[in-house]
């Protein structure tokens, strides 16, 4: 996690030690997301897989603004605006790897560019050694691959997205 | 997956095993049986500490890589293994690793086909997790090159093992030209597919119950638990039977078909009875003698005079 180094006249916070603890805290129970709402600061925490990392660059209000509304200001995680509302996303199922083809020198499943039905195969998960093919579930054009070939997927990760 | 613990366990046969000495640290534990609960492993636990003991109660209800592959120590088939959720076709795996010779003997499973294919276009399916579907990539050298010949050495090792699992010697036959039957009821089928390189597809009934068939299939087919009564370890029957094939692939590829010639025609339904043949030049009827592995021959009688005719040209066998 990066950790960025207070504004001259800011007072250091948020506080790096809490932080600390809440990606603890999120680590322990499996929490992807946390909301911390104060008066004039805000801090959105996500979690993927161990890669944690505190987003919001910390909206930091003068400590003298009137009380500000925080969450419309958070930069959200940066989402592919417009277009995200018309495509799919293929999600993963479950933990585990990502394949993107079914043996090392076999082609990928799929490309981008690739025309695919409901049923058609876009990738394989593996899982203690088990290997599972993912249908795309929708009907379209792959238009980004999201993942890399060997990469550790989290359940529910967004692996394709799918313009129809 | 804690292969050398699971092992150990599957060794132990149902009696307590001290687990401390496989576990990296005692707080490994959980952790370890979680991902044997995970296979569906019927695990017991006792004791406390570094006293604490497991035991195997029921076999996994999935397929087990590690449990299959611990200490295979075969030539070419299942040197690589790979264990599948759902497929189409386990045939269809196998050939998508075929650009590698080093893909020589791999072994593709699955939980589930959803478009398994039988002999002449007919369908394979099987209820999810009851099975073993199973395809073996190959690049045959002769006499091996020839499906009728694979077939055959793929029919006479599913042979054996059903007779294993079932725990008698020869009660499992070979019904012309692909299928394994017990009780003049199928419980297992092969299917050789040639294209750039050779997949050899095998489909054995191991956990589907009695009740479980379609009505059309009721008195046709069966299972190793239908027979037995007892819940088949899937992967247990995979193991032996990977150590099977590929020994009688060596043996075969180095001593010539005759050995798989005479255990194949032991195994036929048909053998020393009266069959009637269809072939391209004509038919016969006659009682089946042998099987010829030099002319590649079925050896036929009728009334003292003795007949070959060429395997590949036999369209029909029934029994008569």
């Amino acid at each position: 996690m990066s950790e960025r180094p207070s504004e001259s006249e800011t007072p250091p916070h948020p506080d790096v030690d809490t932080i600390r603890k809440l990606v603890k805290l999120m680590s322990r129970y499996d929490l992807s997301a946390i909301d911390l709402i104060d008066s004039n600061k805000s801090i959105r925490l996500r979690r993927r897989g161990a890669d944690v990392q505190p987003v919001a660059p910390v909206a930091s209000e003068p400590a003298a603004a009137p009380r500000a509304v925080p969450a419309a200001k958070i930069p959200a995680q940066v989402e592919p605006p417009v277009a995200e509302a018309e495509s799919f996303v293929i999600r993963s199922p479950m933990v585990g790897t990502f394949y993107s083809s079914s043996s090392p020198e076999a082609a990928p499943y799929v490309s981008v560019g690739s025309v695919v039905r409901p049923d058609t195969t876009v990738c394989v998960i593996e899982a203690m050694k088990v290997f599972t093919e993912i249908p795309a579930g929708t009907s379209g054009t792959i238009a980004a691959v999201l993942v890399k070939n060997g990469q550790a997927v989290e359940f529910d990760q967004p692996l394709f997205r799918v313009s129809p | 997956m804690n292969g050398e613990l699971l092992n150990r366990l599957i060794e132990a046969d149902g009696a307590f095993v001290r687990v401390f000495n496989y576990l990296a640290s005692p707080d490994d534990l959980d952790r370890v049986l979680a991902e044997f609960a995970a296979f569906g492993f019927g695990i017991d636990v006792q004791g406390e500490g570094d006293r604490i003991e497991a035991a195997i109660r029921a076999p996994a209800l999935r397929l087990c890589p590690d449990q299959i592959e611990w200490r295979l120590e075969t030539r070419t088939i299942g040197r690589r293994i790979a264990v599948w959720d759902r497929v189409t076709s386990t045939n269809d795996v196998a050939f998508r690793a075929s650009s590698s010779n080093a893909n020589d003997g791999f072994v593709a499973l699955a939980e589930e086909q959803t478009a398994g294919r039988g002999r002449r276009g007919g369908v394979w399916s099987a209820e999810r997790g009851s099975s073993i579907l199973m395809s073996v990539l190959l690049f045959p050298k002769p006499p091996l090159d020839d499906p009728f010949w694979l077939t055959a050495l793929a029919a006479v090792a599913v042979a054996r093992g059903v007779d294993d699992a079932i725990g008698e010697p020869g009660v499992a036959r070979i019904k012309w030209p692909n299928d394994i039957r017990v009780n003049e009821r199928k419980i297992a089928g092969i299917l050789v597919e040639r294209r750039d390189a050779t997949v050899l597809g095998i489909g054995l009934n191991v956990n589907q119950s009695a009740e479980s068939w379609p009505a059309d299939l009721v008195d046709k087919a069966t299972s190793l638990r239908a027979i037995s009564g007892r819940f088949g370890d899937r992967s247990r029957i995979v193991r032996a039977l990977i150590a099977t094939l590929d020994d009688y692939y060596h043996r075969v590829s180095e001593q010539g078909l005759e050995l798989l010639a005479r255990e194949w025609f032991d195994r036929c339904e048909f053998r020393d009875r009266n069959v009637r043949v269809i072939a391209r030049n004509g038919e016969v009827i006659a009682r089946a003698i042998g099987l010829e592995s030099e002319s590649r021959s079925l050896l036929v009688e009728d009334e003292g005079r003795e007949m070959r005719i060429p395997v590949h040209a036999i369209e029909k066998l029934t029994n008569f």
